[in-house]
């Protein structure tokens, strides 16, 4: 509810990349034989209190990061999905950028394109999703998903508009360390083979 | 026109991004001597000010209107280089110091300690253990001083406008990307904003000459007396603490620990001692 998903809009049109978002799970769903239903309750599920990285759990995320490192290898790409920073954090010339937005400006967010909801609940609801988000990154990757180390970048929502977050993000894009040269391109395909690997390897076990 | 703050740690980089951007926009560039051009401004030393205003308060301090004339001498002197609507400040706490200004950029850098520890080992010939140790320690008073003046945690992303990690772009790129961001309308000082600016310079000067006022930090022009002496009543703890700090006298500021009385079956009666200061001797 902090317009990530308005953002990499704006971003595909700036600069004429596919966007990818929640979608990426489907694909992920089928590479491991399962329903998107049953993929979506197992892997994005936020973990109960006694909950442990299970096996199941474990394979659901490489199965993940395989789908998302295929799409990397067609070229540039706007990912707005599920922790795309420790999906892709082994990669060269990725852009990590967070987004924030004031709990109010989200809350009425929610509130218009949920208008049956109550205000109260809505801002249950907000509260909720970032304790999950909060835990669900704990436990699938030991960090800390508000960290701003964990990024290259953490733009604020509360006073810059979506349209100056995206001309901004697009300056930080544009620099030369970004750009996919050959080499970059190289190691993407090596990234995808290992991923492959991994996924084929825990999907054996 | 655009007001720029960079918020950082020590040996993050925000200088150098500082003075880049200021040379990008042609606009005056301000740091630590905003702190020196406050303290001339109330006649303190300006080792005085930067102490107060860098030190961490205490639950007993009994220097806070003290230290928030400093702020506000501090707040002034910042909103009159602000008030063409086109500065770049680096110094300590911007982000609050300007939060009633209109359309400042509060960018926020941050940069791996193994990092800023190289730096601060290049520039002062540290090694690697206090280099660490001195971050550690300089980052930690600033989060203190933060939270104990305005409640709120530095670290915090909700305080800034954007913050850019120095571990992976260089000072010339995180330059362009502020660029960009200071270039939108949000912050592009209009009319309007730089009338606001002028009412946040008003509205800074009085509440210093209020504060000013309380606590006599001043000279009168005229006659050369301090305030106490204008407002014809006997000097308070605030004047003569005051007094003695432009004069170059000292005061410590003493630790206050509960003083254990003893109790019985687990329970420990304190109490707290009622001297809260002391005068030291002077320094020469």
């Amino acid at each position: 509810m902090s317009g990530g998903k308005a953002l990499a809009g704006c971003l595909a049109d700036r600069l004429g990349y596919p966007t990818l978002g929640r979608e990426v799970l489907v694909e992920a769903a089928e590479s491991v034989g399962v329903s998107e239903e049953v993929f979506r309750g197992k892997f994005e599920a936020a973990p109960g209190f006694w909950a442990r990285m299970t096996r199941e759990r474990e394979k659901y995320a490489l199965a993940v990061q395989t789908a998302l490192a295929e799409w990397c290898t067609r070229g540039n790409l706007v990912y707005h999905g599920l922790s795309g920073q420790f999906l892709l954090k082994e990669l060269p010339g990725v852009l990590r950028v967070r987004l924030i937005a004031p709990v109010e400006l989200r809350v009425k967010a929610f509130l218009d394109s949920h208008p049956l909801m109550s205000q109260g609940q809505a801002e249950d609801f907000v509260r909720d999703v970032d304790q999950d988000r909060l835990r669900w990154c704990r436990l699938m990757y030991d960090a800390d998903v508000t960290d701003p180390s964990l990024y290259d970048l953490t733009v604020n929502l509360k006073r810059l508009t979506l349209e100056s977050a995206c001309a901004t993000i697009a300056e930080a894009v544009s620099q030369p360390r970004f750009q996919i040269t050959d080499e970059v391109e190289a190691e993407i395909f090596a990234f995808a083979a290992r991923c492959r690997e991994r996924l084929a390897q825990a999907i054996g076990d | 026109m655009a007001i720029i703050s960079i918020c950082r740690g020590t040996k993050s980089g925000g200088e150098a991004l500082a003075q880049c951007l200021a040379e990008q926009f042609g606009y005056p560039l301000m740091g630590r001597e905003v702190l020196q051009e406050a303290a001339a401004q109330l006649g303190v030393p300006a080792d005085d000010l930067v102490e107060k205003m860098e030190d961490r308060p205490r639950f007993f301090d009994r220097s806070t209107t003290l230290r928030k004339t400093y702020i506000a001498a501090v707040q002034a002197t910042l909103a009159e280089a602000a008030k063409d609507g086109n500065l770049v400040y680096h110094g300590l706490a911007g982000g609050f110091l300007m939060k009633e200004a209109p359309g400042v950029l509060c960018a926020r850098l941050i940069a791996p300690v193994e990092i800023r520890a190289q730096a601060l080992k290049r520039s002062h010939g540290m090694d690697e253990a206090s280099a660490f140790s001195y971050i550690r320690e300089v980052d930690e008073a600033r989060a203190r001083w933060v939270k104990g003046m305005y409640g709120v945690d530095i670290l915090d992303p909700t305080n800034y406008d954007m913050i850019l990690n120095l571990g992976t772009f260089s000072i010339p790129e995180a330059c362009r990307i502020i660029t960009a961001a200071a270039e939108r309308p949000e912050f592009t000082v209009t009319e309007s904003r730089l009338r606001d600016l002028n009412d946040f310079r008003i509205a800074s000067q009085v509440r210093l000459a209020l504060m000013d006022d309380m606590t006599g930090s001043r000279r009168d022009p005229r006659s050369g007396s301090h305030a106490e002496h204008r407002r014809g009543g006997k000097p308070n703890r605030r004047d003569r603490e005051l007094r003695r700090r432009r004069e170059g006298r000292r005061t410590q500021d003493r630790v206050v620990r509960p003083v254990p009385l003893g109790g019985s079956q687990g329970r420990r009666v304190f109490r707290f001692p009622t001297v809260l200061q002391r005068e030291r001797p002077d320094k020469n």
